[in-house]
């Protein structure tokens, strides 16, 4: 597995030698049981070289098995997993070449930093200088050289998920999983990592698959995010579309904070608690929610104040919070749903707990959603 | 297929496919074949033999337990067991209570030196023991000197009950300690000082918070004692005599001398039921209070949790002082005598030599003593280890509900009376000629160590991280380097302690050598016994003298290693 000796002066760090692999999923399942629903139901999904893409679901909505089946941890019941058009689905693991990184850090308790670099090398039979070559390297890429002899034990948490970073890169693999790999560490630490793990992908051109149940992680570092719920992929796509852009109520509210309005859809308005607003494009069928995001909505004191042209909602403040730059307001809207807003803090003026007020947004701001 | 290889030897997420966890479940009860067989034929099918023989011989029937209660003799002898073995505990609980709780409240290099002076005899030849206890107790000897003063100099007390009880209690006082202080261990210090806080004095916050608490422990050394104290056969063999019989004495007459299994039987089959009635009651109300304790108390760590406000108060101090001595004295002195240069077992000594040492190392019967030994030793050692880790790997590879029944049954060695196992295999190898040899020694040593190295292994396997041989694998590594690389080092220790636990047992062990020894087949335990009760030989004190420093240097090094450390902050 050692690569072929460079003969150029350019050093050869994992940067130099980029190239993320391809990986298809292709209508994969799992099933523990026939009584239990599937884990995993029916997920395809073709991640692109190169790409960071995060699995983003609740606890139980299988992203974890579908990464083990990556990994190949777990056998598929059906379906096919392929790499570069190759498929791997009954590789063993020790033959895939994915590099993971695992949650609260699994190190070897009995290796130094060091060892557990070279673990992998040793695996693939590199010679020792150039084992002992790479492993410095791959320390100084998570800012760790100079830690070879300590023991796991002596670090700390965020340089234990450094090492655990440099152990799953230093062999080159084309492809990087990584399992709820900050959830571990407290908050400041998650975000300097959270900057590591972007860089490493910048520098290292390799595809990242990221498992995680944090949204704003999964928002800050993807190229693209699939959101699952029980065992299916529901939606795909960049962070922004699937933020402005969600296409069930479930998406809307998993990613970010949503104002949802049941109401009917029909003909050319949507009716809400005895309303009628503008929506553009006909009526699907089926049952929709509108979903309006808290910085979209905007507070009048009354109707007359309204722009013409926006959709209304009567609310009651029910609560303020001031957050530095911004004041987020909790809403009661008259049919008892609950919503928020979001306004510069120039903008609240007179707007108090139990307030009276008139919610009104534009329709292009607005986005129909299934249920 | 192949890739169900990758993770067979620890599942990664627990959640496997159906097909691989019958694969996998397969495997681990393959693994323990080997130990379940060699426990069936070796332990299982012997002990049932001795059950159906107690029910046979010499007529069908309930004779044999009939007799147990009918003739007074067996009734007196039974009676008078009950009764030491339930006044032995009871002491020992209170000389070892305050003992334990010292250890709580002291600094590290104390704490160090304590555990030290409870872990020594815990681990120091039984026959050591015993036999300094007869040297101070014989006639002429230092306890009737002592005793003189007040007119009680002339009081006999080798062969009474009272020199069996007081030794007994003695050498069981760690078995009491050990559990105390791991109990106690695990309570928050700082609970009592909040149920003061909450208006309670000092001695009844302690009674009503720190006593419930440390119940658990105490119940588990209370009845670990009772049931040992129960099929007890050295002590009183030594120190008693046949007018005050204990239980195990009459099974040792009646199958050696008599070759009566069934009406020993009865008696071990009695014990039998005796012991597992006490530990059953022992595990629910343990149970209950281990529950009140994990409710209770935040696990403990060292120095965050000491009670502040409590101090080792002066009386605290002179009972400790008191039973370190008890514990550490009696067994010393067979280290003077040793160096005796008379033929007798006087002591103090009247003249000094180093003629026992000589004679324990060139007398043929010493020196081939301590070769079965240590063949004995380090057969039982390896076999039981070999045995005791594949069945280790094998239990986290079953059901949780097989893997309790199959763990009970691989320990239940341990909690069968010590003298019970002795008749079985007694009785089972003469059917089989295995009496006399040391090949018969060895597997029934085999027998009684397995367990230990089932739970060494088995806590190191729970200790470990279940995922390191996924993650070794998702670096490239093969099952078998999976294993080799990850799980063998990390299990390593855990082996290593079983081994050594395996040997100990084996090079401690008196009484199944003792029922199965025969020229040739004697081993050092063996020979000590003989030296005192066939002849008067003083080469055991220079034995006895030679166990107990090469256990105590190692162990007292170890711990104050660890107190230093413990000191310097990281572990």
């Amino acid at each position: 597995m050692s690569t072929p000796t460079d003969q150029r002066t350019v050093p050869q760090t994992p940067a130099t030698r980029a190239g993320g692999g391809r990986v298809e999923l292709v209508d994969l399942c799992k099933r523990y049981g026939t009584a239990e629903p599937p884990a995993v139901d029916h997920v395809t999904l073709d991640i692109q070289p190169g790409e960071f893409i995060t699995l983003l679901g609740p606890s139980g909505s299988g992203k974890t098995t579908t990464l083990n089946m990556i990994v190949g941890f777990t056998e598929p019941t059906s379906g096919s997993i392929r790499l570069n058009g190759r498929d791997i689905s009954r590789t063993p693991a020790h033959k895939r070449n994915f590099g993971m990184v695992f949650q609260n850090y699994a190190l070897f308790p009995h290796l130094t930093v060091a060892q557990n670099v070279a673990f992998p090398l040793r695996e693939r039979k590199v010679p020792a200088a150039e084992t002992a070559r790479r492993v410095g390297e791959a320390l100084d890429l998570v800012d760790l050289g100079g830690m070879d002899h300590r023991r796991p034990h002596e670090l700390s948490g965020g340089q234990q998920q450094r090492v655990a970073l440099a152990r799953a890169v230093v062999f080159s693999p084309s492809v990087l999983l990584l399992d709820e790999p900050l959830s571990a560490l407290d908050r400041k630490l998650r975000q300097s990592l959270q900057r590591e793990i972007k860089r490493l992908h910048d520098e290292l051109g390799l595809t990242f698959v990221f498992v995680t149940h944090d949204q704003d992680e999964a928002m800050t570092l993807s190229d693209r995010i699939a959101i699952f719920d029980r065992g299916r992929i529901v939606a795909v796509g960049s962070p922004a579309e699937l933020y402005h852009r969600p296409t069930t109520r479930f998406v809307a509210r998993f990613l970010g904070e949503s104002n949802v309005f049941a109401g009917r859809h029909t003909a050319d308005v949507y009716e809400w608690h005895g309303r009628k607003w503008t929506v553009r494009g006909p009526a699907t069928g089926g049952e929709q929610a509108l979903v309006v995001r808290p910085e979209r909505m905007n507070i009048a004191l009354d109707e007359a104040s309204v722009p013409t042209g926006s959709n209304t909602a009567p609310a009651t403040i029910t609560d303020v919070s001031f957050y530095g730059t911004y004041h987020r307001l909790e809403l009661a809207f008259d049919d008892d749903t609950v919503g928020c807003a979001v306004l510069p803090v120039g903008a609240a003026a007179g707007v108090d707990p139990g307030a009276r007020v008139v919610a009104h947004w534009r329709p292009e701001n607005q986005v129909l959603v299934s249920e | 297929m192949a890739a169900s290889t990758a993770t067979a030897e620890a599942p990664v997420t627990g959640r496997l496919a159906p097909a691989r966890r019958g694969r996998v479940r397969g495997r681990g009860w393959l693994l323990l074949l080997p130990s379940l067989v060699a426990l069936v034929l070796l332990f299982v099918l012997p002990l049932l033999s001795v059950v159906e023989d107690s029910f046979t011989e010499p007529t069908t029937g309930l004779g044999n337990y009939a007799s147990l209660f009918t003739d007074g003799y067996t009734l007196r002898v039974l009676g008078r067991t009950l009764l030491v073995a339930l006044v032995v505990s009871v002491v020992g609980a209170v000389l070892a209570y305050p003992y334990a709780y010292a250890m709580t409240l002291v600094g590290p290099t104390m704490r160090a030196l304590l555990v030290t002076i409870v872990l020594v005899p815990f681990w120091t030849s039984m026959l050591a023991r015993n036999f300094a206890w007869l040297v101070l107790m014989q006639d002429g000897g230092v306890i009737q000197g002592l005793l003189r003063p007040f007119g009680l100099g002339d009081v006999t007390l080798l062969g009474t009950t009272l020199a069996v009880g007081i030794s007994m209690t003695q050498v069981l006082l760690p078995f009491l300690v050990l559990p105390m202080y791991s109990s106690m261990e695990q309570i928050d210090g700082r609970l009592v000082a909040a149920g003061q806080s909450l208006g309670a004095p000092r001695m009844r916050a302690f009674r009503r918070i720190y006593l419930p608490l440390s119940a658990p422990g105490v119940i588990a050394g209370m009845s670990l004692v009772f049931v040992l104290a129960l099929g007890f056969y050295i002590t009183p063999a030594l120190l008693g005599s046949t007018r005050n019989a204990m239980i195990a004495q009459v099974i040792n007459v009646r199958t050696k001398e008599l070759l009566d299994f069934g009406g020993a039987g009865a008696m071990g089959v009695f014990l039998l039921a005796v012991t597992l009635v006490v530990l059953g009651l022992s595990r629910r109300l343990a149970g209950q209070n281990a529950a009140v304790a994990v409710a209770g108390g935040q696990p403990a760590r060292a120095g965050s949790t000491a009670d502040r406000s409590a101090t080792v108060r002066p009386w605290l101090r002179v009972h400790t002082t008191v039973v370190a001595i008890l514990l550490t004295v009696p067994t010393l002195v067979v280290i003077p005598m040793s160096f005796s240069s008379a033929q007798t077992f006087q002591f103090p000594p009247a003249g000094w030599s180093t003629r026992w040492y000589e004679r324990l190392f060139t007398s043929p019967e010493w020196t081939a003593a301590i070769l079965n030994t240590l063949q004995v030793g380090i057969f039982t050692a390896l076999i039981a280890t070999v045995l005791g880790t594949t069945a280790a790997f094998g239990l986290t590879r079953l059901r949780p509900r097989w893997r309790g029944v199959v763990n009970g049954f691989l320990l239940s060695p341990m909690i069968v009376p010590h003298i019970l196992v002795a008749l079985v295999v007694f009785a089972a190898f003469l059917r089989l000629s295995l009496n006399g040899t040391l090949i018969g020694i060895i597997l029934a040593h085999t027998v009684m160590a397995l367990p230990f190295v089932v739970i060494a292994v088995s806590a190191r396997l729970q200790g470990m991280d279940s995922r390191l041989p996924g993650v070794a694998a998702s670096l490239g590594a093969s099952p078998m380097s999976a294993f080799r690389r990850v799980t063998f080092p990390l299990v390593l220790p855990g082996v290593l302690s079983g081994a050594v636990l395996a040997f100990v047992t084996s090079l401690d062990e008196v009484v199944i050598a003792l029922f199965l020894q025969a020229p040739g087949a004697i081993t050092l335990p063996v020979q000590m016994y003989n030296s005192v009760t066939v002849q008067i030989d003083p080469t055991i004190s220079a034995a006895s003298s030679v166990m107990v420093v090469l256990v105590s240097v190692p162990i007292l090094v170890a711990q104050l290693a660890g107190a230093r450390r413990g000191k310097r902050g990281k572990r």
